[in-house]
């Protein structure tokens, strides 16, 4: 599910939509808002797939695994610094 | 009936041939054999304690007495055994009445040696009688000679050249659905598509003719799984397919035979279809192109160049 597989195009693989939302975490923000852009982002574009709310968060989970981001005491998810 | 009907039925009989055992056999071919002799045929049936006195059916016009015989497995030994002692059990009952004396079998390469032996002495004995057996061919052309209506009957809607044409993403989608709810993950490494890949499986001509045909709509597939809310489901799908493949090849049977089980694996060769003859026909189109796509991306079926790395 990291990676796209036969079955699994790239655009859905959770290492393709981490990296939509860090392209969004250009500062902190609450995870709703970033859900709200990254739908309207991938609506804009026909040959995006349909990702679901579930899916997303497991991208959030994923990037919080690989220490890309965390969410701060004010509950804004933000990008952390290598 | 066009080219794709006509083939779709002789996939769909040669799956119901081997599916069907024992009673439920007998009843296909009597179903056949009345809608091809019609008042001419007659089904018999057990009678309180006198059974079928060796009589699964006869064709009054050419004095033929039928017996039918499709067991689990059929074997040498019991095959001659069945065979002698029915012969010998209808004889005094129906000897005024037949000319011809039918085995009628379930094997679908054919009766070995000591059972077609076993006809030919008998047919020598019987002075008067003849003494013959009917299996897959014979039947197949009983069958397919019927008319479309009662192919439909028998069989199934056919997909045709139009059905195929009028596959819709919501045909697709209800199958795809189905196959969802089973929800087996594992990972399935990518393989390159060889153009020998349908040489190599021995795949009949209507089974060759039944993938091509699903083809026209495989791409649809493609683009219906990545609509899919969860986008595991897909491989949950196709890991279901290899599982099933899997398990049929280790029973080591015929590529064809393996087809015709995945097609029901699909919810093909219904039995019984929601809506009227088009919704049918469209939904057996719908799985042609789910197998088609599997086909395609090699979850089913061997690739040859397995062979040729190795």
């Amino acid at each position: 599910m990291i990676l796209p597989k036969k079955h699994l195009s790239t655009d859905r693989c959770l290492l393709y939509v981490g990296a939509e939302v860090l392209g969004l975490l250009n500062r902190p923000r609450t995870v709703s808002n970033i859900w709200h852009d990254l739908k309207a982002h991938r609506s804009k574009r026909n040959e995006l797939s349909v990702i679901t709310y579930d899916w997303f968060i497991l991208s959030l989970d994923f990037l919080h695994a690989l220490g890309a981001i965390a969410m701060e005491e004010d509950g804004l998810l933000r990008r952390k610094s290598a | 009936m066009d080219a794709y009907a006509r083939s779709w039925f002789q996939m769909r009989f040669q799956n119901k041939f081997l599916r069907l055992k024992g009673a439920a056999f007998q009843d296909f071919f009597a179903d056949i054999m009345s809608r091809r002799h019609p008042s001419d045929f007659i089904r018999t049936r057990p009678w309180g304690n006198s059974g079928d006195r060796k009589n699964d059916g006869y064709l009054r016009s050419e004095r033929i007495l039928y017996q039918v015989y499709a067991p689990n497995e059929l074997t040498a030994r019991e095959a001659v055994s069945k065979i002698e002692e029915d012969f010998a059990e209808a004889l005094p009952y129906w000897q005024e009445f037949f000319g011809k004396w039918m085995f009628v079998h379930n094997a679908l390469d054919g009766l070995g040696p000591e059972v077609l032996k076993c006809l030919l002495e008998l047919d020598r004995r019987q002075e008067g009688i003849d003494v013959r057996h009917m299996g897959y061919e014979s039947l197949e052309e009983t069958a397919l000679g019927l008319s479309q209506h009662h192919l439909e009957v028998l069989l199934g809607y056919a997909p045709d050249a139009r059905a195929f044409s009028n596959v819709r993403s919501s045909d697709l989608i209800k199958v795809l659905d189905m196959l969802a709810r089973e929800d087996i993950l594992g990972d399935i490494d990518p393989q390159p598509v060889s153009l020998d890949k349908i040489h190599k499986n021995s795949l009949s001509d209507e089974s060759k003719f039944y993938l091509r045909m699903g083809q026209r709509k495989s791409g649809l597939v493609a683009r219906i799984f990545d609509t899919f809310s969860d986008p595991l489901s897909a491989e949950g799908i196709v890991q279901g397919f290899r599982n099933r493949y899997t398990d049929l090849k280790l029973q080591d049977i015929q590529s064809d035979r393996i087809l015709g089980e995945l097609i029901c694996h699909a919810g093909g060769y219904a039995e019984h279809y929601k809506g009227g003859p088009v919704e049918a026909q469209r939904h057996e189109a719908a799985v042609a192109a789910i197998l088609a796509y599997l086909f395609e991306r090699c979850d089913i079926f061997e690739d040859p160049m397995e062979d040729s790395i190795t």
